[in-house]
């Protein structure tokens, strides 16, 4: 069976099969869609522990500790898993930095069992590149999240970036419900802005997949009426409060 | 207990992806300075393409 | 034919909050309660199946989860659906992932539906776990992140839509009876109508326990995903809040924007 593309069926197998063959204490996988779809049932099959979008991970004397976020990101859960031989943790993007430096470790074959997957790799869709802008090249973007409220009031924000010279830019419920195109979502399943300097933020709560797109961004100001929203952990600059009322009286500084 | 730390990286479309990188980054981090081995699990059709990149220092096999 | 759909009534911790006395969970009194959001998605795609299938077709919410949790099957069956499932028992309160697929898998036993549709993640604690654990648990094939579906009853198999990173798409088939976990943005969630609503309240809610299923509390712990050892506020990195009137905010962050896009 071919593995080109991924498939549950054979990528279960083959971990669990390794897992059998050299007993890890620990299997660590990328916190991604992937794995989503896999990393679970190999715990689950293999009868390990697991934990899933790990940020920290680390040995407490014997113990394996792993740390994740909960809430909104608001609190942290730290866990531990008494009496597993083996477990399984998913590890969040953006958290650990690679290493430059290359090694030459043993190389070794080991063969997948032979399994019969039953999901079949039909084709790839890219995204559609509709003629809009391209805001991965942007380098100031003000995006609108949950908090715009109804399609009607995205129209007085595109007018506020427009007027600021900034490209606009929306979280994922907005290109959801089709308010603005899909090709202006920032996050894990639309655009990183590699780009941009300037990021404005409003309306937006933060969630892991908006911030995959942009956290690097040098200056982000957030603006959200719920002063214990994540994006303020990353913000230079915020504003507790209305983005309604903000955006009355910011016009008036940019006509 | 000192079993091995494995990981197990992935591509898509003949890529390995970033975030494979960050683990093998994880599992060094981790490894700190036990006694354990990093063994690192590419799972493909012809795994050799990928050796090369995940040839990361501090990984074992 | 049969649609098994598993909601999920999840926390949201108040601004101020305090945490439970063993450290492990915010304490109760500042959470409330929400219905999931990605369950929206997941039953209005059943619905629309079965809207589609004309009569052939029963879709069945299911929770595990506390007498409040009633709500979101409340909920699900004011938009459709004639019965729910609730299942609980207070061995359940500090349930991983892996007990609550364990609780699922003896549900599907006893239900035998052709499909399950979770939803991707749940938004309190976000372990996207659930869905793909029952399907290992069942030995069922599954598809994660799945953001559209084509099946009709009968079908062998279904075509999907899998959501990649950077709004990659795959598309991809599985034999059924399969797991799909359902993604945000696959439909629009319909609501409900105020007669719907009215007419969820007469609708049976089968209640099960532990026991009904043959399953007990210390099996289910013997299995946990992991212990918690404790719960926090994390140190993190705070922005320089700006104070004053709106007025004031305004014409400071004018400020702030004008001299880092190096305007005059
Ligand atoms: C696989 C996967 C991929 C995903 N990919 C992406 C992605 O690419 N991009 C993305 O953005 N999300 C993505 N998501 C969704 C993500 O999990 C969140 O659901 C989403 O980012 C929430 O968007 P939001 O912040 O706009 O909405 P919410 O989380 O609902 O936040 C709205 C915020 O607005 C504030 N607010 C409300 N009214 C006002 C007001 N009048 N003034 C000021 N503030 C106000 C509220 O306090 C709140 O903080 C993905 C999820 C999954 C599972």
């Amino acid at each position: 069976m071919p593995v080109a593309s991924f498939q549950s069926d054979v990528y279960e197998a083959a971990v669990l099969a390794l897992a059998e063959a050299r007993k890890p204490a620990v299997i660590l996988f990328p916190h991604s869609v992937d794995t989503w779809g896999y990393a679970p049932a190999v715990a689950m099959r293999g009868g390990f522990g697991c934990a899933t979008d790990v940020i920290d991970v680390k040995y407490d004397g014997g113990d394996l500790v792993a740390v994740r976020a909960v809430y909104a990101e608001k609190l942290h859960m730290e866990v531990d898993f008494p009496e597993r031989e083996t477990v399984v943790l998913t590890v969040r993007t953006n958290v650990f930095k690679p290493t430059e430096a290359d090694g030459s470790p043993a190389v070794s074959e080991f063969a997948a069992p032979q399994t019969q997957a039953r999901t079949e790799h039909i084709t790839y869709i890219e995204p559609e590149q509709t003629g809009d802008v391209d805001i991965s090249q942007a380098e100031y973007m003000l995006s609108v999240g949950r908090g715009v409220g109804e399609e009607e009031n995205v129209e007085q924000f595109k007018e506020l970036a427009d007027s600021l010279g900034f490209t606009l830019g929306c979280s994922r419920p907005i290109a959801d419900n089709g308010w603005l195109p899909k090709s202006r979502q920032v996050g894990q399943s639309g655009k990183t802005v590699v780009k941009c300097k300037v990021y404005v933020a409003m309306g937006i709560s933060g969630s892991v997949q908006h911030m995959a797109g942009m956290k690097h961004v040098p200056s982000i100001i957030a603006i959200n009426k719920d002063a214990e929203a994540s994006i303020f952990t990353i913000a230079k600059y915020g504003v507790v409060g209305d983005m309604f009322e903000i955006a009355e009286e910011l016009r008036g500084h940019f006509s | 207990m000192t079993g091995e730390i494995l990981v197990a990286v992935e591509h898509r479309q003949g890529a390995l992806s970033p975030a494979s990188l960050e683990t093998i980054a994880a599992a060094i981090e981790l490894k700190g300075d036990t006694d354990r081995s990093i063994a690192v699990a590419v799972i493909a059709e012809k795994p050799d393409d990928f050796v090369a990149q995940v040839s990361k220092a501090g990984v074992d096999e | 034919m049969k649609i098994l759909v598993p909601v999920k009534q999840i926390s949201v911790v108040d601004e101020d909050f305090e945490l439970r006395a063993d450290g492990k969970d915010v304490d109760p009194d500042y959470l409330d309660t929400e219905a999931n959001e990605w369950d929206d998605y997941s039953y209005e795609a059943a619905l629309e199946i079965m809207e589609a299938a004309d009569g052939d077709v029963e879709v069945v919410p299911v929770t595990v989860g506390p007498d409040d949790a009633e709500d979101v099957l409340r909920r699900c069956l004011a938009k459709g659906g004639d019965r729910g499932i609730r299942v609980w028992d207070d061995d359940l309160v500090d349930a991983t992932p892996a007990a609550i697929a364990k609780v699922l898998a003896k549900v599907v036993a006893k239900e035998q539906p052709d499909l399950v549709f979770t939803g991707t993640l749940s938004s309190d604690r976000s372990f996207a776990q659930t869905g793909v654990s029952l399907a290992a648990e069942l030995g069922w094939p599954h598809v994660a992140v799945v953001t559209g579906i084509d099946w009709k009853p009968g079908d062998p198999k279904a075509t999907l839509k899998r959501e990649l990173e950077g709004g990659l798409i795959e598309e991809v088939s599985v034999e059924c009876p399969a797991v799909l976990t359902i993604q945000l943005g696959i439909n629009t969630p319909r609501y409900a109508s105020l007669r719907g609503v009215k007419q969820a309240k007469e609708k049976p809610v089968q209640e099960w326990s532990l026991a009904d299923l043959g399953l007990t509390g210390a099996e289910l712990a013997a299995g946990a995903s992991f212990r918690v050892r404790r719960m926090y506020k994390p140190e993190t990195g705070r922005a320089e809040l700006i104070e004053g009137t709106t007025a004031e905010q305004a014409a400071r962050l004018a400020a702030i924007i004008n001299e880092l896009r190096g305007a005059a």
